[in-house]
């Protein structure tokens, strides 16, 4: 036979197969519940943008699995656990969402993970928390109590004094913070000189800062993220305690600085895994990108950091696993690390993370880092058996 | 394209084409099973979904039936109503809420169940808002005028069937059709004075929604009048909310297991009959679109241009009845049995089955790629088989034509093909013999050509021949050729003595003798009956003459012998001259011959040069 032939027919046959294998190229869907509204709103649309930029950098270079794009569909929970599990519910069931991204607070976090049990529905969140939450669908991009404390105690003992005084929300994840700062003081040395918790939503602090006067305490524990801690900080500027108080704002963050009157910030310190004043080639290329987004105007935050990592470790997941099955995909998230050196996160079985701590100053209208505290490890979040 | 292979190939082309056929044919029933397999599942989820939708009313509508025994217990007159509702509503699993009004229809209390949907509730107070609209409110309250209007009648009836079944009793009757005609009766009655029937309605949306319920779409509220104890006076209603997320699970369970068929785009929803609306979410499908369709949607499963999907429609019967008994109850009097009798619509829900044209296409592609593959391969295989065999036939004979081309210009050689032990096989043996035999013909047919048969010498052609060549070779190296001619002195005699044979005899000793004088480049041939020549190469005038010289010599010192042993003596003549490159080989001879006779006039036995 000539060889021609036996070529011509191949190549027709070649042309057929090609004609049938056009990938299926449907959007990977990650569902977002993010308060974008009501008392954590702040957080939800720095998490938000994070999630954007993220897909947008994926889509860019040809989104998963040889070029399926990732698409957001985003809900606003207005910060209420009921409508997160709604609209959770709402994502699964009608929009076939992938993926779960959100929330803020751990009412709606508790809310939508079960949802997201229910349904075998990864769930990626994103914001600090009071650790300890743990299934097999929830993956927990979030600084722990052990990530702030553990760093953060031994500094002050060192540099400040050791008497403390703890003032908080009335609710889960301020009563851990607590707790996890009594143990840490005590094991360090120091002295508890008093601890507080707070509804929502109060106005006047002044009685607050009478006590703390009174219990001569060096530092102030400070877990009233949002605006009542805009408030506090404000009104505590104002009060004259006699002498120097250190103050740490847990969950403090850039943010702060555009909400509050710089005088009352002086001095105020917070610890957290990103800081966009910091520099490093990875936090220099994320402020840079998310600057040419959203506009360098807009403060970049470690919400924003967390949930922009997020995406790419779903984006590595996938890719891992090789296809688009939440029980595959869930096994490859083990172990997978993003960026190396001084900005290394790494995700744990337990589905929490290692990650780099940074303890960092308000001053003169600007919030910078004075001390990197390394890559902190907190125990097993799962329970224990 | 008249070659042996093109043959091959095109007579076997017909396999490669019914191949080919075959697949097709295979790719067409594998698509019609695809698609049934597709109706199948379809029609398999919608009928599993619908029983168990149906399971599922008829249970809520049980389970408040249930609530409403609870709440209507009046022994307990310590117990206030609300302590009731939160008792009552642990009797059930599938309610939400229940929510009591005043007789204006404004909500009074709210007890919400701890079903696991309510966890994360964060209730909000909806105290003062009106529990339902003004016209199921309006239904409401009309069913309670009716119920106690009638309720003397029933008391009256229960009192004469109460007599009647005694009268039963006392003859001994417990067993007959009429006492349990009066049985039933009774038991009807007690349930009709119990309390008015429930009302059912889809909605209760905004309620939900105002109390922070984890739902904002329509669901099922069952509404009944409250009693008083004492006096059985109306003081308001009570709503049980249907927990929506039941039904969603329900409906998401469909979907799973659409999906878990790898059926992605499918959709799975509720349609209020009535309405034509859905009461579930879609983002595939319009309600508008639905609504004016032709033929409606029904239970069967073809594929439907209109929808570009299999869509499968399938009333919940249960859901209808739930809506319609509680209508009818009171339809006697009712606005309600004329809008019944009028149209046609139902009053419950039904569950449409979508499955996108998309999926059937995306499975079909699928089978569409199994088949190219598999047909590709066979083709290549058969296109690889058909041209090895077309190689394995063509390629001997080819060889075989080539070799009689050579065979033809003499050049033959019997080499280059393997052993096979088929007809070819033997056929190319066969060749090579018949090669073998031509050429051991052909070296015959030269040599008696070409040589003398009696003394092995050249013959006169042959001569000239080598004459020709040995000029063209003495040209180049510029030597010098010379000729002799030869004759036996009185062979005439030798044949008459001694006979032919002896003569014959003589010659070829004569021939051996010379030979054995001659180097290899010399040349030696017998012109006919004792006459010889002899070309003489790369030698002068001296040498020619010394070489023919000693031939005399030689000739003259042999003893021949007859048969009968009479011995005899020979001799030579020789002429001898030298061919020089001006003159033609005749000449040559020509000039040597004159020697020759020269010599024979001189007394014989002698060279002349």
């Amino acid at each position: 036979m000539h060889p021609g032939l036996s070529v011509a027919v191949l190549y027709v046959l070649l042309l057929l197969t090609a004609g049938c294998t056009s990938p299926p190229n449907d959007p990977v869907k990650i569902g977002v519940v993010l308060p974008l509204s009501g008392p954590f709103q702040i957080y939800g649309e720095q998490g938000l943008k994070g999630a954007m930029l993220a897909v947008e950098q994926i889509n860019a270079a040809g989104g998963v699995l040889g070029g399926r794009p990732l698409e957001l569909v985003i809900r606003d929970n207005q910060t209420n656990p009921t409508l997160a599990v709604q609209r959770s519910r709402e994502l699964i069931q009608t929009d076939n969402v992938f993926a779960l991204m959100g929330p803020v607070s751990s009412a709606a976090r508790f809310a939508m993970s079960e949802v997201a049990e229910q349904h075998k529905t990864p769930l990626l969140y994103g914001i600090d928390y009071e650790g300890h939450h743990y299934n097999r669908y929830l993956i927990n991009y979030s600084i722990v109590p052990e990530h702030y404390i553990w760093p953060v105690v031994p500094y002050l003992m060192k540099h400040s004094g050791d008497k403390y005084f703890i003032f908080g929300y009335d609710y889960i994840w301020p009563h851990h913070m607590a707790e996890e700062i009594s143990r840490q003081v005590s094991k360090h040395g120091g002295e508890i000189k008093g601890i507080e918790f707070t509804p929502f939503a109060v106005t006047d602090y002044t009685s607050v800062f009478v006590r703390l006067k009174e219990s001569g305490a060096d530092n102030l524990m400070l877990i009233l993220p949002g605006q009542d801690g805009f408030n506090f900080l404000s009104q505590m500027s104002a009060f004259d305690f006699e002498r120097e108080i250190k103050t740490v704002a847990f969950a403090a963050d850039e943010t702060y600085l555009n909400k509050v009157q710089p005088q009352a910030l002086e001095g105020v310190m917070t610890a957290l895994h990103f800081f966009s004043s910091w520099s490093n080639p990875v936090f220099d290329n994320f402020v840079k990108d998310y600057g040419k987004k959203f506009g360098d105007e807009k403060p970049v935050t470690y919400a924003s950091k967390s949930h922009y990592d997020l995406v790419y470790f779903l984006q590595l997941a996938i890719e891992k696993a090789g296809i688009l099955e939440t029980e595959k995909v869930m096994n490859a998230f083990q172990n997978l690390t993003l960026y190396a050196n001084e900005a290394e996160v790494r995700l744990r079985p337990d589905h929490h993370f290692d990650l780099p701590m940074f303890l960092a100053k308000f001053s003169d209208g600007e919030l910078n880092v004075i001390e990197a505290l390394d890559i902190v490890s907190p125990q097993d979040q799962r329970p224990s058996r | 394209m008249h070659s042996l292979r093109s043959k091959v190939f095109f007579w076997l082309l017909p396999l490669v084409l019914t191949t080919l056929l075959l697949a097709k044919n295979y790719y067409d029933a594998r698509e019609a099973q695809v698609i049934s397999n597709v109706q199948q599942l379809a029609l398999m989820s919608a009928s599993l979904g619908a029983r168990e939708l149906e399971y599922f009313f008829q249970l809520r509508d049980q389970e408040f039936e249930l609530i409403s025994s609870a709440l209507n217990l009046c022994d307990k007159e310590s117990q206030p109503f609300e302590d009731r509702v939160a008792s009552a509503l642990r009797l059930s699993s599938g309610f939400s809420a229940i929510i009591s009004s005043d007789i204006a229809g404004q909500v009074t209390h709210v007890q919400l169940s701890s079903n696991h949907s309510n966890r994360y509730v964060l209730q909000k107070s909806i105290k003062g808002q009106y529990l339902l609209p003004d016209a199921e409110l309006d239904e409401l309250f009309h069913r309670y005028q009716i119920w106690s209007t009638n309720k003397g009648i029933h008391i009256a009836q229960q009192s004469a069937l109460l007599l009647a079944e005694a009268d039963l009793k006392a003859r001994g009757e417990n067993n007959s059709e009429k006492y349990r005609q009066v049985q039933r009766k009774l038991l009807d009655l007690q349930n009709r004075l119990e309390s008015p029937h429930t009302q059912v309605i889809l909605g209760g949306a905004s309620q939900a929604v105002n109390l922070g319920l984890p739902f904002n779409m329509d669901t099922y509220v069952f509404s009944r009048p409250i009693l008083s104890c004492d006096t059985g006076n109306l003081l308001g209603y009570y709503s049980a909310f249907m927990d929506r997320t039941l039904l969603e699970d329900i409906v998401y369970s469909i979907k799973e297991g659409l999906l878990s068929n790898g059926l992605a785009t499918s959709e799975i929803l509720l349609i209020n009959e009535r309405t034509g609306n859905f009461i579930t979410q879609s983002r595939k499908l319009d309600s508008e679109q639905l609504k004016s369709l032709t033929p409606k949607l029904s239970d069967r499963t073809d594929i439907r241009e209109d929808l570009k999907g299999i869509a499968l429609r399938l009333p919940i019967e249960a859901s209808e009845s739930l809506i319609t008994r509680t209508h009818t109850h009171i339809n006697d009097q009712s606005h309600y049995s004329e809008e019944q009798a009028e149209g046609e619509h139902s009053n419950g829900i039904s569950l449409l089955v979508f499955i996108a044209s998309k999926e059937l296409q995306r499975r079909c592609d699928q089978v569409l790629i199994e088949v190219v593959i598999w047909a590709s391969i066979i083709v290549l295989l058969f296109t690889l088989l058909i041209s090895l065999l077309a190689h394995n036939i063509a390629s001997p004979v080819i060889h075989l034509t080539e070799q009689a081309e050579l065979l033809a210009k003499g050049e033959h050689r019997n080499n280059g093909m393997k052993l096979r032990r088929d007809e070819i096989g033997q056929l190319l043996h066969t060749f090579e013999n018949m090669a073998a035999v031509i050429k051991t013909k052909e070296r015959d047919l030269f040599e008696l050509a070409t040589h003398d048969t009696l003394t092995g010498c050249a013959n006169r052609r042959a001569l000239f021949t080598f004459a020709k060549e040995a000029r063209l070779l003495a040209e180049q190296s510029g030597e010098r050729l010379f000729v002799c001619m030869l004759d036996l002195d009185h062979f005439k005699d030798v044949n008459d003595l001694y006979g032919h044979k002896t003569g014959d005899q003589v010659l070829l000793e004569f021939a051996q003798t010379v030979r054995k004088l001659l180097r290899t480049e010399d040349k030696f041939c017998r012109i006919g009956g004792e006459e010889f020549s002899l070309l003489l190469v790369g030698t002068d005038l001296t040498g020619a003459q010394a070489i023919a010289e000693r031939i005399r010599q030689r000739v003259e010192g042999l003893t021949l012998t007859d048969q009968h042993n009479n011995e005899f003596k020979i001799t030579v003549s020789i002429g001898l001259s030298e061919w020089t490159p001006v003159e033609s080989f005749d000449q040559a001879l020509l000039h040597s011959d004159e020697r020759l006779y020269t010599a024979k006039r001189a007394g014989r036995n002698r060279v002349i040069s």
